[in-house]
């Protein structure tokens, strides 16, 4: 999904034109919606996380500095959002840990076989850890790029595009799994 | 390189981040390396799952919420940021016929108050003093008349 960049409202934002935030908020809600959603895996956490993001850009729109960086400014005010609401609910530490093992939380097999293969990939992609659930959230549904991504996630590209394959790899080898455990029942 | 680092590079490929002279080198490798494109394969399948999700809708109550907080907000800053400044710089707008009525009664009103009241006190009455002449002066002329 390609930001659809309007320097008008740029200008407009920054010096905190009403009607021009509605236009943002419009543009952008779901995508900063679904980001959350799949970052937190709960509606009702997402449409918290949402909220607040956009309350927050409003408050902050004199701090938004060029068109280029609209889009990445946008997601890691939501990302900081989402991750607080994360961190209500988990270990801080969890979070910050950088080990091989990719995987949140290991459940039982038997919840998803019955699923269709996206809704496996989906199931697969909300035990991943967050660290790597976001990547392949803004790089798979908002087809960002990897600078666009270190923008917003502060990682170096090379630790994304490191990360990238570890959550692929990590996603293939757990859907391969599932698939065939499905296959035998 | 192992395959390992090669399948880091055919990620990266698949999301248009490799320079042409990385992804030549890679599918180099590919051609002689099963593992490798098995790898494709399953990466190519994941992204495809991935996006056949369908698109999430933020529901519509977000609209309210966030409409309705940022509107009181806005309200609210505004409202400081008028009574911060000095009256001189604030700034009103109304319709212009409201504006053209007020203008107006200010107007009528200013001149209904000068015509009563005046900040130098009561306007004296002007005074008539009527002089009555009873001799003229006598002029003594001393001169040459032709």
């Amino acid at each position: 999904m390609q930001p659809r960049v309007d320097e008008h409202l740029v200008e407009r934002l920054s010096s905190q034109d009403a009607r021009s935030f509605v236009r943002l908020y419009h543009q952008y809600k779901h995508r900063v919606y679904a980001y959350c959603y799949r970052l937190l895996r709960h509606p009702q956490n997402a449409e918290d996380a949402a909220q607040e993001a956009f309350v927050k850009i409003h408050r902050s729109l004199d701090k938004l500095e060029s068109v280029a960086s609209m889009q990445a400014w946008i997601f890691s005010i939501a990302r900081n959002e989402a991750y607080t609401i994360l961190r209500r609910h988990r270990p801080t530490a969890e979070l910050e840990e950088e080990t091989e093992n990719v995987w949140d939380e290991e459940n039982p097999l038997e919840k998803v076989v019955q699923k269709e293969r996206a809704e496996i990939i989906q199931y697969c992609l909300g035990l991943l850890k967050p660290s790597y659930r976001e990547l392949l959230i803004l790089r798979e549904y908002e087809e960002l790029s990897y600078a666009e991504i270190s923008r917003i996630t502060g990682a170096t590209e090379s630790a994304i595009k490191s990360g990238l394959f570890k959550a692929r790899r990590a996603m293939g080898r757990k859907l391969e799994l599932i698939l065939k455990e499905r296959n035998e029942l | 390189m192992k395959c390992d680092e090669y399948q880091e590079q055919l990620s990266a490929m698949i999301d248009n981040e490799l320079a042409d002279g990385e992804v030549e080198e890679l599918f180099l490798h590919m051609g002689g390396c099963v593992a490798c494109r098995a790898a494709l394969r399953s990466q190519l399948e994941l992204r495809s799952g991935l996006r056949e999700d369908a698109p999430l809708l933020a529901p519509k109550e977000l609209d309210e919420k966030v409409l309705s907080t940022v509107s009181r907000a806005g309200a609210q800053l505004d409202g400081r940021r008028v009574m911060g400044r000095a009256v001189w710089q604030r700034h009103v707008s109304m319709p212009w016929p409201l504006a053209a009525a007020i203008a107006g009664l200010f107007l009528i009103g200013g001149l209904a108050v000068t015509s009563v009241w005046s900040p130098f006190g009561k306007i004296p009455e002007p005074q008539v003093r009527v002089v009555y002449v009873t001799a003229l002066p006598t002029v003594e002329v001393n001169g040459y008349f032709p």
